[in-house]
């Protein structure tokens, strides 16, 4: 039998016993929705896991002995790392790239938000420096995160218009000393990158305790608030107190979680400035880019084997604890589908046993046992497409609905996704696979049983 | 054109001395009629089944065309009837849900290679057979919307759709009067003519008995020659 003429007897027969196929597919489509929906929500949570705590990067810390004396806790050993440490970790096998990352080892005070709040808040500031490229593509549209004042970029311009106060410098500019002279002059305002897990605790926690209006992530780019270096909350200022313009131009996941991130040369440059010329070559940790992340783990030994600690941030125990509760929501949806199987294979036997006659007379005219056995499959082939096809849209449809739910039941929670669910290609074709094999599997024993018979036996009723 | 031989079939709880055919010979030549008569019940029926490889559980020898049928895997015996048998059983089992047109292009779903040519191709053919039998303007009536005269040539017309060799009918004209016996009759002589395939016919027509070329009794699980009336 041609694949044109299967598919033209498929196509009859399914507008013929359409009925009964779509009783025999109704277990099938909640099968296959509740998989769909079941395996979008662990794809989910593993999405919003690796937007909280990227699982394909390692930081690395220097492992240091430490002695608790009293309340008190010392370090033994550097608790830094240095250029070496660097192209140590570069070596190791899986590693596509490591990017150091540095603290600001200077104390600072925020202060700024008058044109926010009406008053001008102030917080002790905590701060630490990447590498640009480790945060590509964080900053918003028409901003951008780079070293501005780096005299090694070819892009760099050499401040030349001295200031008194702002007023007499540009809108991205602000009036501040350079090194330590005396003279100012108009530079660029320091951009820096903000975690989204900050604007979500600050919209939850922390505007209620203060009465603060809630903040609208995207009208706040650009935003200004001045960083006083040296300065302190907590106790005696550190040298000199030097204002610093910051200028928020975006959010990033891989941001200092409470605090601020900007570009790694302008923590060099102030902890230099503040400390000494060693302080340049001294980085606090280092994110490791994993090549693939099915070699997270083996890196992670790795590094561990060279002496050096992967801090843990939860990233991979929630990982693996997403990864039980997906093979436990599959566990679920094959069971759901195999039954599903088993209802199909009961109403297409009953189909079979009905189309009995129609058969036997099929086998007559010269049809092979093949040919009804394609014939049957092919129907149930078709009903599982179109079974996945409408599983599919159920599922959409009910996580839609699950989602307005849960964003209104849960406002104000912090961190919370756009959505919970991920229907990626990927899981949109297995669950029309898995909707085929179904019906396909769940009609074998039909169609075996339907073509077995000799047409006399079927066509004579012995 | 076929050829049977000691052929035996019992069925279940009569011994294999009792069954409904008990050695059974017979040879059809081309362009020869056969009528096989005799007591409802003797096995005449089976007997066509079993030479149409629709039943295969007997015992001897039946060649079709030079194969033996029980040498023949399924897939072969099914493409056997398909090219070189046609069959109108007593029931006649025209499928309700299609037109007169599509029960007699059948057997083209299951063709394979260049049998028959695309689905334009089968259904010129099919028409072809339906005005063969007279039906050229019924042919969009399904079964139900067809007398029984009307329906037995809607078989015929499928059990000529390939141009068989070998044509065997099982009480072609059993459910009809007279006078549409007759037309019946008539349209499967133009048919023998036209395609100059042998036939093989079980019946309990006069009409059709006194057409035959050679007449067989089954009585007793075996046949006998029987003479034909004047034709």
């Amino acid at each position: 039998m041609s694949p044109l003429r299967l598919a033209r007897a498929v196509a009859r027969d399914l507008a013929l016993h359409r009925g009964h196929l779509v009783l025999a597919s109704l277990g099938v489509v909640f099968g296959t929705a509740a998989f769909t929906f079941l395996l979008a929500l662990g794809e989910g949570a593993r999405a919003a896991v690796a937007r909280l705590l990227p699982v394909d990067r390692l930081e690395v810390v220097p492992r240091g002995v430490e002695v608790n004396l009293l309340a008190l806790r010392f370090g033994l050993g550097s608790d830094t790392l240095d250029a070496a440490s660097i192209a140590q970790l570069e070596s190791v096998v899986g590693v596509a790239k490591v990017y150091p990352k540095m603290q600001l080892t200077v104390p600072a005070v925020l202060s700024g938000g008058e044109g926010l709040f009406g008053e001008a808040m102030y917080t002790e500031l905590m701060a630490d420096g990447v590498d640009p490229v480790l945060v590509a593509g964080d900053a918003g549209a028409g901003f951008e995160f780079r070293d501005l004042e780096d005299p090694n970029d070819p892009r760099y311009v050499a401040p030349s218009v001295s200031c008194v106060s702002d007023v007499d410098c540009g809108a991205a500019e602000f009036c501040g000393e350079v090194a330590t002279t005396p003279e100012r002059w108009c530079r660029p305002q320091v951009p820096v990158l903000v975690s989204r897990q900050l604007v979500d605790l600050y919209n939850g926690a922390l505007r209620r305790a203060h009465r603060l209006p809630k903040l609208n992530p995207e009208a706040v780019l650009g935003l200004g608030a001045d960083m006083n270096l040296g300065a302190s909350m907590f106790g005696a200022s550190r040298g000199p107190v030097r204002r610093v313009r910051l200028r928020l131009v975006g959010f990033s996941d891989r941001a200092l979680p409470l605090g601020v991130t900007m570009p790694i040369g302008y923590v060099r440059r102030f902890n230099v400035a503040y400390g000494s010329t060693t302080d340049a070559g001294r980085f606090h940790s280092a994110v490791i880019e994993v090549a693939e992340r099915s070699r997270v783990a083996e890196v992670a030994a790795a590094v561990r084997r060279l002496g050096y600690d992967v801090t843990d941030r939860g990233a991979e125990r929630l990982t693996l604890a997403v990864t039980l509760v997906e093979l436990a929501f599959a566990l679920v949806a094959v069971v759901i589908l195999t039954l599903a199987a088993v209802h199909i294979m009961h109403v297409l036997l009953l189909l079979a046993l009905e189309r009995r006659r129609e058969i036997g007379l099929m086998r007559a005219v010269g049809a092979r046992r093949a040919d009804i056995r394609g014939l049957i499959l092919g129907e149930a082939a078709v009903v599982g497409v179109l079974s996945g096809v409408l599983a599919v849209s159920l599922a959409r449809g009910l996580g839609w609905a699950a989602d307005r739910a849960a964003l209104r039941l849960l406002a104000g929670l912090p961190f919370l996704p756009d959505s919970f669910f991920a229907f990626s290609w990927q899981v949109v074709l297995g669950a029309v696979g898995l909707a085929v094999a179904a019906c396909v599997l769940g009609a074998l024993l039909p169609a075996w049983k339907a073509s077995r018979p000799d047409p006399a036996e079927i066509l004579s009723g012995v | 054109m076929i050829r049977l031989q000691g052929v035996c079939r019992s069925f279940r709880g009569q011994q294999p001395g009792d069954g409904v055919l008990r050695g059974v010979d017979l040879e059809v030549g081309e362009r020869e009629m056969v009528a096989v008569v005799g007591p409802s019940g003797c096995g005449k029926t089976t007997l066509l089944h079993v030479m149409a490889g629709l039943d295969r559980r007997y015992t001897g020898t039946v060649v079709v065309g030079g194969q033996d049928l029980r040498r023949l895997s399924d897939a072969a015996l099914a493409d056997l009837r398909r090219r070189r048998l046609g069959i109108v059983f007593q029931s006649l089992h025209l499928l309700d849900h299609l037109t007169a047109v599509d029960n007699v292009a059948l057997p083209w779903l299951f063709a394979r290679g260049r049998e028959v040519s695309g689905h334009g191709g089968a259904r010129e053919r099919a028409m072809e057979m339906l005005r063969l039998v007279g039906l050229g303007e019924r042919a969009r009536a399904r079964p139900g919307e067809l007398s029984g005269g009307e329906r037995q040539r809607v078989a015929l017309a499928r059990a000529l759709f390939n141009r068989p060799p070998l044509l065997l009918c099982d009480e072609l004209t059993g459910n009809l009067d007279r006078e549409t016996g007759a037309v019946v009759l008539a349209r499967l002589d133009e048919v023998r003519r036209g395609y100059g395939g042998a036939v093989v016919v079980v019946t309990h027509d006069p009409d059709l008995v006194e057409a035959a070329d050679r007449v067989l009794e089954l009585a007793g699980g075996r046949l006998r020659s029987r003479e034909t009336g004047p034709s």
